[in-house]
């Protein structure tokens, strides 16, 4: 039997009796990193890095949770497991699980490029390694930051010069981060959305260092926006929230944006191209710095990236699962409406995810207060869902 | 090249007109005058032949990545376009060692290429990539592959050029409009006019369909009508009696001084025949606006002709030799319904109703049988109208269409009741 094996709940090891990233209530879970996909609601304990703590807090609410230090071991029933930076995002650990010798690592979901903030990527050497896929074409081959953030700011100040906002669209956990510190030496204040201003709160309260960001408020002026940064996740994107910007340059931020069909089917006026996934290049190197023996690809081009492996010698097979259902793993379409309803919780259509918002998933009213407008804190249903999207009714 | 890549980037990401038009009014201000002639061409339409496959092109990117050709088409499938697959695939950006050559150079050495072989076109291809960057690969392929397409329409370029060169729209439009070679014009001598080719069209008026009840239109007197035609809208042009070859003009039997244009600026002349008649019958300098459609032999009914359906004119159109009996199976009429230019004169800025007057005189004194005026519908008030629009099918029309009396030709499609006013369909 696999140390390791993809069950009906999530990736399971039997020995230790552990599933990493469940997607089913379990007794105990091992979290990668607190995006909604992979950190999901109802388990009995969890176990995650220390930065990851605050976020799965803010998202799933009160549990027991178990903290580490990267490279910290802790023992499951014999086996040991411990966490290794894996670059995503604030917190987010690759799980290296080890017994008897054998040594197995996933990733979760991983890019190589160090942001600053997620921590420097670790390869872990080990005999099977399980990758993500999000990007795994040859099509996708990110550009250094720096000159993404040059190109982003260039953006914004030619938008204030014609005395417009600039509105970014960014995931509210990663990206708005990663964008905002990029961003950091724009003159003036940069507002966010209430779900970028919660995590940030978060972040901030778990000591991270993060620039001054002002919250969005409903009874802020039109005018105030003019000429400034707006950072706001995909939820809001084409919502009535964006009325208040008046007019308002678009720029999308996600690795999407590569293709340019992508940019105009979202009507952005902008796209830019920055993932908090490895690229082709980077997935295979990690690959190939692991020295794994075997390799399961799971969630994105699992199939072109297994097939590819394959032909270069390395044995590699496709292992399901269902990660990649929001987020930046989805596309355009699933993550709005996490993003929009700002629950930790998806598992499959969009419309489905409100409907759990409002009858009440553990942790989702913290959430929702988060896409609230900031008028009061226990606004729901439809109040919530103006600074949402699609899902409004109007 | 960069400075046309950055062009198209920012009219196909742009949501706004206007950031578009400053886009192009940026790009005719700051570019060389070589380019700006080729970027006024390929938004107008016309692009070069294609002188490398596709498959070659993509072959050789294979060659280049090293990727195997599945995966190379599970990228093509999830990107949707080969140009941009290409562009991303590509290894490195080699824009740091180009020369930046300008897409004047690159799209004249395209066209030569075609007499090369594929070790030639090979090595010229390979070469350029090698010089470029991401977003100029991708428009280089687009060029290639010809499917550049870029969502602005020819409007947009007029009016961005009439900003930033000071002309009238009009008159841009105009002179951008008809058959010259990129490669030999210059851009001063295209907007100018100097060197007018003598087949030039000028940009056809298109009409809206009617959206609000008549009697919002005002008072009936106000308005002509005329049945609307189901052929293929064309100008005819008259020029150029003693045979003058015009200077920049690919278009042909230039001496035969008589020229169709379609509405999608396609010399036509030589699908028609027939009309050569019209050119000893048409005074020199006269350009008709109207329908080619195919006319009965026998007259009944109200009408001074009868039109037949559009598919008999069909069975003319895609042919290359039209013989003897086509022209006697559908013999095809021109119907004019306006004049735009009389005595070799623009006579676009005048009303309709002088236009009409004018052009009753030209057409009843040419007196061909295949050359119609179109009727106008005489009615009282909007009642009337409505009740006649019914026997429209009796007539073989469309509808009707509705033309403010004292309008001026417009180009392209204007919005608006002002008192220019406007065509409508209904």
């Amino acid at each position: 039997m696999s140390l390791i094996e993809s069950t009906e709940k999530g990736l399971y090891c039997a020995q230790g009796q552990f599933y990493i990233d469940p997607w089913q209530p379990v007794d105990k879970a091992v979290i990668t990193h607190a995006h909604s996909d992979h950190a999901r609601a109802g388990s009995a304990s969890y176990l995650c890095h220390r930065l990851t703590l605050p976020l799965l807090e803010l998202r799933l609410g009160p549990n027991v949770y178990q903290a580490v230090e990267w490279g910290e071991p802790v023992y499951l029933n014999g086996v040991r497991v411990s966490l290794h930076p894996a670059g995503h995002i604030v917190g987010s650990s690759q799980v290296r699980v080890e017994y008897r010798g054998e040594v197995w690592v996933v990733s979760g979901d991983y890019k190589i490029e160090n942001d600053g903030l997620s921590g420097a990527f670790e390869a872990v050497s080990c005999h099977v390694f399980v990758t993500e896929s999000t990007f795994g074409l040859p099509i996708y081959n990110w550009k250094p930051q720096s000159q993404l953030f040059a190109g982003m700011q260039e953006w914004v100040e030619l938008n204030a010069a014609k005395d417009r906002a600039s509105v970014l669209i960014a995931y509210s956990l990663g990206k708005a981060q990663r964008v905002l510190r990029g961003l950091a030496s724009l003159a003036g204040p940069v507002y966010v959305h209430g779900a970028v201003w919660n995590v940030h709160q978060a972040l901030l309260g778990a000591g991270v260092p993060l620039p001054a960001v002002e919250r969005v408020l409903p009874d802020m002026p039109k005018g105030l926006f003019r000429g400034k940064l707006v950072v706001a996740p995909p939820g809001a994107e084409g919502s009535p929230w964006m009325r208040r910007f008046g007019e308002y340059a678009l720029g999308i931020c996600s690795g999407w944006m590569q293709v340019r069909g992508n940019v105009r089917r979202r009507n952005a006026d902008a796209g830019f191209v920055i993932s908090d996934h490895a690229d082709w290049k980077g997935l295979l190197d990690a690959i190939a710095a692991t020295g794994a023996q075997k390799v399961l690809v799971t969630h994105g081009f699992q199939a072109a990236l297994a097939r590819y492996l394959g032909e270069k010698g390395i044995e590699a097979a496709e292992v399901r699962t269902e990660y990649g259902e929001d987020e930046e793993g989805a596309g355009a379409a699933a993550e709005d409406t996490a993003e929009a309803t700002g629950i930790g919780e998806t598992s499959g259509g969009s419309g489905m995810n409100v409907e759990r918002s409002e009858t009440g998933v553990a942790g989702g009213k913290e959430d929702r207060d988060g896409m609230d407008d900031g008028e009061t804190d226990k606004r729901i249903g439809p109040d919530a869902r103006e600074e949402g999207a699609g899902d409004a009714s109007d | 090249m960069r400075r046309f890549a950055l062009l198209a980037l920012q009219l196909g990401t742009s949501t706004k007109t206007n950031d578009r038009l400053e886009a192009l009014h940026d790009y005719f201000q700051s570019a060389d005058d070589a380019d700006k002639v080729w970027v006024i061409a390929l938004f107008s339409g016309r692009r070069p032949r294609r002188t490398v496959t596709t498959t070659q092109l993509w072959e050789w990117c294979r060659e280049l990545t090293g990727l195997p050709a599945w995966l190379f088409e599970e990228s093509y499938h999830t990107v949707g376009d080969l140009a941009e697959t290409i562009a991303l695939l590509l290894p490195g950006d080699g824009a740091a060692s180009g020369k930046g050559e300008s897409l004047a150079f690159y799209l004249e050495r395209l066209m030569r290429l075609g007499s090369e072989d594929d070790a030639g076109k090979k090595a010229f291809i390979l070469g350029c990539w090698a010089t470029m960057n991401k977003d100029e690969r991708f428009v280089f392929n687009k060029l290639i592959t010809g499917g550049f397409r870029i969502g602005i329409s020819q409007q947009t370029v007029v009016n961005a050029l009439a900003r930033a060169t000071g002309a009238e729209a009009s008159v841009v439009a105009h002179r951008i409009s008809g058959d010259w070679d990129p490669s030999s014009t210059a851009f001063e001598t295209l907007l100018s006019g100097a060197g007018e080719d003598l087949s030039r069209p000028y940009p056809f008026y298109l009409a809206y369909a009617l959206e609000e009840a008549l009697p919002a239109l005002g008072h009936p007197d106000e308005w002509q009508a005329e049945w609307k035609w189901d052929g293929i809208r064309g100008q005819l042009i008259r020029r150029n009696a003693d045979g003058r070859p015009g200077p920049n003009s690919a278009a042909g039997p230039v001496e035969e001084g008589l020229f169709l244009w379609s509405r999608g600026e396609e010399l036509i002349t030589d699908k028609f025949p027939e009309y050569q008649a019209f050119r000893a019958l048409l005074p020199e300098g006269t350009v008709l606006d109207g329908e080619i459609i195919g006319l009965g032999s026998r007259p009944e009914g109200e009408l001074p002709f009868v039109v037949l359906p559009f598919a008999a004119l069909q069975t003319r159109i895609g042919r290359k030799n039209v013989t003897k009996k086509h022209l006697n199976e559908v013999p095809v009429g021109f119907i004019a319904y306006d004049l735009l230019e009389y005595g070799g004169e623009d006579w676009r800025g005048k009303p309709l109703e002088e236009r009409r007057r004018r052009l009753e005189a030209v057409v009843t004194t040419a007196a061909h049988h295949l050359l119609r005026l179109s009727p106008i519908i005489p009615f009282d008030d909007w009642d009337r109208l409505a009740e006649i629009r019914t026997a429209a099918r009796d007539h073989g029309s469309e509808g009707i269409m509705l033309k403010r009396k004292t309008s001026v030709y417009q180009v392209g499609r204007k919005r608006g009741n002002g008192g220019s006013g406007r065509w409508i369909r209904w």
